[in-house]
C-alpha cells in the first residue's frame, strides 16, 4: 500500500514536470536577437489591402506585441488573432484571419512564425468554405 | 439491447457532467477530466453506454466550438471511442488506478493522433510525410499535457469516484 502510493508520489512529480516543461514550450514565442524592419499587411474579402505598414522591430520583440501596437482594435484568444480594424471574426467562424508570410500560408500561430529584416507579414480576411470533396 | 428510462436519465447526466467540466477547464489548453470520466463511464457503465455518452458530447462539443462538420467530428469521436474500446476489451478486468491512468495515458495520445488527421486535411491540399512530420511534433506538447493530466487525474481520483459511483448507481437502481 505504501510502495504503490509512494510510486503514485513518484509517477505524478514526473507528470507535472512534463506537463510544466510543455506549458514552458507552448508560451515561449518566437523572438529575434536582431533589429530590423517587416511589413504587415491586412487584406479583405475583396483582395484589397486595407491597411499596410512598415514596423521596426528590435531584439526580443514579439511580432503579436508588434501588431497589437501598431493596428487597431487587435485582439487575441488562445492565441489566434480574432480582429484587426474594422474586421472581427464572427461567432459561426465563416469568415477568419488567416496568416500568410511572405505570400505562404503560415503553418504556425503568429508568435511562432520566425520573421526576419524584410518578412512580409499578410493577414488575410479568408472565407470558410467547406468543401469535403 | 433495451434501455430504461433510468439509463436513458443516468446517460443523459454523464453526458451533462463531461461537458460541463469540460467548458469549466477549457481555459486550460488540453487540462480537463474527460478521460478520467470516460474511463469510469467504461468500467461502470459499459461500451455500448459510454459509446452514447462520447457521441452526443462530441456533437454538443462540436456544436459550440463551430467545427461539426464532416472533417472533425467523426475522427473526434473515433478518437474518444478509443477509450472505451481499450477499458472494455484488454483491460476489462482491471481496477488498478495506474494501470487505468495507463490507459488514460494511451487513450489520450490516439485521440490527438485521430485528431491530427482532420488538422492536416483542412489545412493542406496535399499531404506527405513531411507534413505529417510537422503535425506530429509541433502537436507533442499538447499530447503531452493531455497525457499527463489525465494520468493525474485518473490515478488520484479514479477510485474515489469508482466509489462514489458505485453509491450512486445502487441508489439510482435500487
Amino acid at each position: 500500500m505504501k510502495k504503490n502510493l509512494i510510486i503514485k508520489i513518484i509517477l505524478s512529480v514526473i507528470a507535472v514536470g512534463i506537463i510544466a516543461l510543455s506549458v514552458y514550450f507552448l508560451k515561449d514565442s518566437f523572438k529575434p536577437d536582431y533589429d530590423g524592419v517587416i511589413t504587415v499587411e491586412v487584406i479583405n474579402l475583396d483582395n484589397e489591402v486595407v491597411k499596410s505598414k512598415e514596423i521596426t522591430f528590435k531584439e526580443n520583440d514579439e511580432l503579436s506585441v508588434l501588431i497589437e501596437n501598431n493596428f487597431n482594435n487587435v485582439t487575441y484568444q488562445n492565441g489566434m488573432i480574432m480582429s484587426i480594424e474594422d474586421y472581427n471574426t464572427p461567432a459561426d467562424w465563416s469568415t477568419f484571419i488567416s496568416i500568410y508570410v511572405d505570400n505562404k500560408m503560415s503553418e504556425v500561430g503568429l508568435s511562432d512564425i520566425e520573421f526576419k529584416d524584410g518578412t512580409k507579414i499578410s493577414l488575410i480576411i479568408t472565407e470558410f468554405i467547406f468543401d469535403w470533396e | 439491447m433495451k434501455f430504461s428510462i433510468k439509463d436513458i436519465v443516468l446517460v443523459a447526466a454523464c453526458i451533462s457532467i463531461v461537458f460541463v467540466q469540460e467548458q469549466i477547464l477549457s481555459f486550460l489548453p488540453n487540462i480537463q477530466l474527460t478521460v478520467l470520466l470516460l474511463v469510469l463511464f467504461s468500467k461502470k457503465l459499459g461500451f455500448v453506454k459510454t459509446s452514447i455518452i462520447i457521441v452526443i458530447h462530441t456533437l454538443l462539443d462540436c456544436l459550440i466550438t463551430g467545427s461539426l462538420n464532416l472533417y472533425y467530428f467523426p475522427f473526434m469521436v473515433l478518437g474518444w471511442l478509443s477509450i472505451p474500446l481499450i477499458c472494455c476489451t484488454f483491460f476489462k478486468k482491471t481496477n488498478s488506478s495506474l494501470i487505468l491512468g495507463t490507459v488514460g495515458i494511451i487513450g489520450s495520445l490516439i485521440f490527438s493522433w485521430i485528431f491530427i488527421i482532420p488538422n492536416i486535411l483542412v489545412a493542406n491540399s496535399t499531404v506527405n510525410l513531411s507534413i505529417i512530420t510537422y503535425y506530429l511534433i509541433a502537436d507533442l506538447p499538447f499530447e503531452a499535457i493531455l497525457a499527463c493530466s489525465s494520468f493525474l487525474s485518473i490515478i488520484w481520483l479514479y477510485n474515489h469516484c469508482s466509489k462514489a459511483f458505485d453509491v450512486v448507481l445502487n441508489k439510482f437502481y435500487n
